[in-house]
């Protein structure tokens, strides 16, 4: 039995982790390394809950400071890992401290993609963190005319906050409709037209070329050659996988750290898990790269396994994820392409509760409810089923 | 009862008869919990979730546990009866 295992990320991935490791009785060391300062926290209320005011900040995190005792972990946080030595098998830290391991787990997840323009700024923000979601709620409270880079589900949870919060707010997306490219131009269409109708100035087709102010930002110019007077600039433009520390190691980075079925990397004893990890997965039969709640917990499972030697399944996680926008509550799980088949089973896009399937090749590909949870639940499990579309479609 | 049981989540707290309680300020219905043990979990045609069986017996203890893990929002918490 190995005796020192480090995860490095504090992060719901990382935490699950730990808990797996225990539970299925590792008794070594074990040390959760967090760049933040902050106990593991959950992010998904972070554009949600935390933002409009609904929830204290003390409420997004997994278990307060006594609830680590039972996992009787080594917590260093606040502490970024630096650098990466696997044939040596050492991890050193920001603060000079140097951890030798027999188990390595990389859970670092992403972080936030910045614009090119305006970092210099002040009320320029992204939103990943704790710490930026509580920078950007202050904010709000000044009453600010907003401006949103990037329609996807980051940046317009933010407009359906601002909007709940009556404040005027700007979208700028860069192709022609928002979510297109993850759930079709059909839905692309519903989902702008139910932020419109909730009084979203929502612009597609169109970029940010630039953000002006004298220390503040006051101006955002678009490609279009408009204007906008705005005082805080909330950007969702994606994620990049966290893996610049790892440079130097023999661990294979693509996008993000390349890991087996297994979520085991390249170089024995170290694994990956969360939206760092980029897997087969076997219920697709594709590589891919998954950064949602559910994964997260399902590669923790696969890698506490496998660093104990158990024998665990090969990753299936079916994505899932879910939006808070308005009064509506989306939920998709799959895997589709724009131009998959298109199929409501209950209510239209137009109403706020709609049920629809994706299908490609006969298969049933995705699901994705709206205010609907008990058939989403149904069609989710047929995904994982891998039934046709014909047999979702059958009368029950 | 103590907080975190080593190694079950924090709101995995049992250690022998399994009572379930849901918050239900925190449900949202995501419904995972119905797949990862519909002997204990529907969502019903209100959207709403109803806990079938409070006490299961220690076969469901696992699919309970799953179920509560994979609970996106928190609210299913296991506790000694």
């Amino acid at each position: 039995m190995i005796e020192r295992i480090v995860i490095v990320g504090a992060s719901l991935a990382g935490l699950r982790t730990a808990e797996a490791l225990r539970k299925r009785g590792y008794a070594g060391r074990l040390w959760l390394v967090g760049d933040e300062p902050h106990l593991p926290y959950d992010r998904p209320p972070l554009s949600k809950q935390v933002l409009t005011g609904e929830w204290d900040q003390s409420r997004v995190f997994f278990r307060q400071k006594e609830g680590y005792g039972p996992l009787s972990l080594d917590l260093a946080l606040g502490q970024r890992a630096l650098s990466l030595d696997t044939r040596a098998r050492k991890l050193t830290l920001s603060n000079g401290d140097v951890l030798d391991y027999e188990g390595l787990v990389i859970a670092t997840g992403a972080q936030a993609r910045p614009l090119a323009i305006g970092r210099e700024l002040a009320g320029v923000h992204v939103l990943r963190t704790l710490d930026d979601s509580l920078a950007i709620r202050a904010a709000l409270l000044e009453a600010p005319r907003v401006l949103v880079v990037g329609a996807g589900f980051i940046g317009l949870e933010v407009a359906s906050v601002c909007r709940k919060l009556e404040l005027s707010v700007t979208v700028v997306e860069a192709d022609p409709l928002p979510l297109a490219r993850n759930l079709g131009p059909q839905v692309g269409e519903a989902v702008a037209s139910l932020h419109r109708a909730h009084g979203v100035d929502l612009r597609c087709g169109l970029t940010l070329q630039a953000l002006e102010g004298d220390g503040r930002v006051e101006r955002a110019r678009l490609s279009d050659g408009t204007t906008l007077d705005v005082d805080l600039v909330v950007v969702g433009i994606g994620v990049v996988p966290q893996v610049g520390w790892l440079a130097g190691s023999d661990l294979k980075i693509g996008n993000g750290v390349e890991c087996d079925g297994h979520c085991a990397t390249n170089v024995p004893g170290v694994f990956a898990a969360g939206d760092v990890a980029s897997a087969p997965n076997a219920l697709f039969a594709e590589t891919m790269r998954i950064e949602h709640w559910t994964n997260a917990i399902d590669q923790a499972q696969l890698v506490a396994a496998g660093l104990l030697g158990e024998a665990a399944p090969l990753s299936a996680s079916l994505p899932y994820f879910w939006s808070d926008q308005y009064d509506v509550k989306l939920q998709f799980a799959g895997r589709v392409r724009p131009d998959d088949e298109l199929v409501m089973v209950e209510g239209s896009l137009d109403d706020r509760a709609y049920v629809a399937l994706y299908g490609r090749a006969g298969m049933l590909r995705g699901a994705l409810a709206c205010n609907r949870p008990g058939p989403f639940i149904r069609f989710r499990k047929m995904i994982s089923e891998r039934a046709t579309l014909e047999t979702a479609l059958a009368p029950r | 009862m103590r907080e975190g049981a080593p190694g079950l989540p924090a709101h995995c707290t049992y250690e022998g008869v399994m009572r379930i309680v849901v918050d239900f300020d925190l449900c949202q219905s995501h419904a995972l919990c119905t797949e990862a043990a519909p002997e204990l979990f529907e969502i019903r045609d209100d959207g709403f979730l109803y806990v079938l069986n409070e006490t299961p017996g220690p076969e469901l203890a696992g699919k309970a546990e799953k179920a509560a893990l994979e609970c996106p929002t928190g609210a299913i918490t296991l506790k000694d009866d």
